[in-house]
């Protein structure tokens, strides 16, 4: 997931963020593509900082001005192509020249707007000699010719070629006129290695403005999801695990570099992620369409294990998908969607959740879950500063393994310190970790027997930290709560089905009495 | 040819061929120099690739088109850099075509280009609004080879259909066919009374359909009730009208067919003796592809096919040279068809 284009379609919620941008560019939406999954703290506030001046324009500039630059910013093609052709002996056609001229023009009308609206945070290249160079009759239009200005000869020239051309009496007048022609475009192509060298001298800067322009397109775009969404400005909190969270495979210097810029602390301190009012964009607004609202979260969460508890329907898996998204959002430089955040950079967000696993690849879903923590397991090992978010291990088996499984995954995630989530359904999960629980159903609000649209409505999704109240146990009232019968009932599930399973647990418990 | 001054009352003009080798160029060239002097800018451009210097399929010599100072031309990139003729580019597309971007530019010399243009009729609509900007009066759209799509009165105002001894070398062949596609384009428009003012002014508009809400449906077949009503019929192709048969005229008798009309539809609507005085109507001649027999089948039954845009053509140009080398007496030629047809035919190599 080195770049966005690698995690579009693979990080749920990602494609939606995706498509909501208002890139008005080619070069916006290919530089979107290209945006690298960053980890250092300085390239990720950068980016952050520019999204944050770039929102505080469009909550204050003026809204037809800002109009104007989108569009001038919709007109930019990306003529990387023909830029990187501009080589020592090469010749630039007309076409290339127009795209040239054009793109000069277009950033000399996307700087005046910018100072317009007095926005001082980015800076141009100064092209003006481009624009000067292929306009020689300063009309100021984006239009191209090899203009007679550029050469008393070819003006002679064509005036030659007109003439003959009016007065074609016999084969001798023709073959004239077809030297006169050859004549012009000889001229003519003079005329294009001139320029063809001179705006060699611009190739750099022309390409810087157009890498600044794509920039822009993003940052804007980026900012107008940040308002529409209304999304927050991150914070970013440097992570405990101060030199693994950097290393990186070729690029030792890169570790040395960040301890240098960023002066980290105590290794031996804790940094937590945490968000205030967390909520997840695609979904909110799927909500939002049905006339209902999305209820956000809290939550935070250090350099070790988290248990999540809770009843059926009760948002964990959604919780897990939102937190991945936006780590990721907050690494591939966007603001979050949550009132308030502090995240820690990782180096690896790692997920096991059900449905991305393949049965295609010919393994049944614990094989194929199993593979995933595996992986986990082993980039922890390895030292990867990470975020781990694992629904519901081992669910496909029987409890007994299961509860094993989900007991020794939270022990080698503590030992390791993985910055992780694991939700289960198991109860006598008894390793060391930090345990929390979804509030669940607001059973006293029921005025009325809830259904299946307006349970939601009851549900509280917030979550509650729980403590041990023994060494190394829980108490009953903190066990997993067993409300799937009762959901199962709102959702008018068979009552037989029902029935008989309620006896069975009722028989279940005389049993473990005797 | 007293044809050439209708074309600037039009925003667009086509002009398409019944086959290869109909004279189409030979035309283009003929209105372009006629029109050279008029005071109006013009703007060429032509739908998919053409403008070959040898026909590929024939390997005959094509006429190339002539273009004289101050046209707007939109092209491709490969056909515009090999042009000879001096030329200022204006702008050029962010789409591209299998011959690279479309390039308008405006010609600064007499000379000659090969015309391409965009792949669909789609592009090719939104190309003839943006000419608005160089003050074009009409935009000619040079139709490829036997294709006569960019004649549908959705992408173009006007049409100039070309025929010849290309299409048959056989007079009383190839009037039979120009006959049977001139009866298309004449086909009569549907009359919505939706349209009319004073059923506006009644009020009784919002429950009836008109010309515009028919357009807009896209895909399926619907029902035309007697009170102008429209009724999804929900068949999802024509290969599925038979388990549909009953349900097909429960609204009455007129069909709207938002696609192509075929042999196998007119065929299936006949067989059904249940019903005379059937109407269909398809959105323009450009949807109907069907064989003569099968159509004059349809309409002897006492059934109607009607459109909803009709076409405006200006003339009708025929080249009596076929690829083959033998030449049709002209005045033959001219004379049948326009007996046949009740309308104005030119020989296209006599101007």
């Amino acid at each position: 997931m080195s770049h966005f284009s690698n995690a579009v379609n693979k990080v749920p919620g990602l494609r939606f963020i995706a498509d909501a941008l208002e890139l008005q560019s080619s070069a916006g939406r290919q530089h979107l593509m290209k945006q690298p999954f960053m980890l250092l703290p300085e390239e990720i506030s950068l980016q952050l900082d520019m999204i944050e001046a770039f929102r505080e324009l469009l909550q204050t500039g003026d809204s037809k001005i800002i109009t104007d630059l989108k569009h001038a910013l919709s007109e930019i093609h990306d003529i990387t192509g023909t830029l990187n052709s501009l080589k020592p002996d090469f010749v630039l056609d007309d076409v290339g020249f127009f795209e040239i001229k054009r793109f000069a023009l277009i950033t000399d009308r996307i700087k005046q707007v910018l100072q317009q609206l007095n926005f001082t945070a980015v800076e141009f290249r100064d092209t003006i000699e481009v624009v000067l160079l292929l306009d020689p009759d300063k009309q100021r239009v984006p239009h191209f010719y090899i203009y007679n200005s550029y050469s008393e000869r070819l003006t002679r020239l064509r005036k030659r070629y007109a003439d003959l051309v009016s007065n074609i009496k016999s084969q001798t007048d023709h073959d004239e006129a077809d030297d006169a022609r050859i004549q012009c475009i000889e001229e003519e192509d003079t005329v294009r290695e001139e320029l063809s060298s001179y705006l060699l001298k611009y190739k750099v800067d022309l390409l810087e403005n157009l890498a600044l322009v794509a920039d822009i397109d993003l940052w804007l775009a980026k900012a107008g999801l940040a308002v529409e969404f209304n999304m927050c400005k991150p914070e970013i909190a440097i992570p405990s695990k101060g030199e693994n969270a950097y290393r990186d495979a070729d690029t030792e210097s890169i570790s040395s570099e960040v301890k240098r810029r960023s002066n980290l602390p105590n290794p031996l301190d804790t940094y937590y992620t945490s968000y205030i009012q967390l909520f997840n964009p695609s979904i909110a607004e799927a909500l939002k369409q049905r006339g209902r609202q999305y209820q956000p979260v809290d939550i935070e969460f250090g350099d070790e294990p988290n248990l999540i508890t809770g009843a059926n329907m009760g948002g964990k898996t959604v919780l897990l998908k939102t937190v991945a998204l936006a780590q990721y959002l907050f690494q591939f430089g966007f603001f979050v969607p949550a009132s308030h955040a502090v995240i820690v950079p990782v180096e690896q967000i790692m997920t096991s959740m059900e449905d991305e696993q393949s049965e295609l690849q010919g393994l049944s879903s614990f094989a194929a879950e199993m593979l995933k923590i595996n992986s986990i397991i082993i980039a922890a090992r390895a030292g990867k500063s990470m975020l781990a978010l694992i629904d519901e291990p081992a669910r496909t088996t029987n409890p007994a393994e299961g509860q094993a499984i989900v007991n020794s995954l939270i022990d080698i995630l503590d030992a390791n310190s993985v910055r992780s989530l694991v939700t289960t359904h198991y109860s006598g999960i008894t390793s060391t970790c930090r345990r929390l629980k979804v509030a669940g159903l607001r059973t006293e609000e029921f005025t009325s027997h809830p259904t299946i649209e307006t349970i939601n409505d009851h549900m509280d999704y917030s979550l509650i930290e729980l403590q041990p109240v023994t060494e190394g146990g829980l108490s009953y009232e903190d066990e997993v709560p067993r409300e799937a019968l009762y959901i199962a009932a709102i959702l008018n599930v068979d009552a037989e089905l029902l029935e008989r399973a309620a006896c069975y647990i009722t028989k279940e418990r005389i049993s473990s009495k005797h | 040819m007293p044809f050439v001054d209708e074309i600037l009352k039009y925003k667009s003009l086509s002009i398409v061929g019944l086959g290869k080798n109909t004279g189409k160029t030979e035309c283009l060239n003929y209105v372009l120099r006629r029109l050279e002097h008029s005071g109006h800018t013009l703007a060429l451009t032509s739908i998919g690739v053409d403008g070959e210097m040898t026909d590929r399929v024939t390997g005959t010599a094509k006429p190339e088109i002539e273009l004289y100072k101050d046209l707007i031309i939109i092209t491709s990139e490969k056909h515009f850099r090999q042009k000879s003729i001096d030329a200022e580019i204006l702008d050029i597309s962010a789409k591209s075509t299998a011959l690279g971007r479309l390039i308008t530019a405006r010609t600064l010399s007499r000379g000659k280009v090969m015309m391409s243009g965009p792949a669909d009729t789609l592009w090719l609509k939104q190309l003839i609004v943006q000419m608005d900007a160089y003050e074009v009066t009409t935009t000619i759209v040079d139709g490829a080879i036997s294709r006569l799509s960019p004649g549908s009165p959705a992408v173009t105002d006007s049409m100039i259909l070309n025929t010849g001894a290309a299409v048959s070398a056989n007079i009383p062949n190839l009037i039979r066919h120009t006959k049977f596609v001139h009866e298309l384009i004449k086909l009569p428009e549907v009359d919505f009374p939706n349209d009319k003012q004073d059923l506006v002014d009644s009020g009784m508009k919002d429950s009836m359909v008109g010309v515009h809400e028919l357009l807009e449906l896209s895909s399926g077949l619907y029902a035309l009730d007697a009170e102008f009503k429209v009724h999804d019929l929900k068949i999802p192709s024509v290969f599925l009208l038979k388990d549909h048969e009953e349900e097909l005229f429960k609204h009455g008798n007129t069909l709207y067919v938002t696609g192509a009309l075929s042999d196998r539809m007119l065929d299936f609507i006949r067989m059904q003796k249940v019903l005379n005085d059937i109407t269909l109507i398809v959105r323009d001649f450009t949807r109907i592809f069907v064989k003569p027999e099968t159509f004059r089948a349809f309409t002897s039954s006492g059934h109607k096919v009607k459109v909803l845009l009709s076409t405006r053509l200006l003339a009708i140009c025929v080249n009596p040279v076929s690829p083959e080398g033998y030449v049709l007496n002209s005045n033959e030629l001219c004379t049948g068809l326009s007996e046949a047809l009740k309308v104005p035919v030119y020989d296209i190599k006599k101007h």
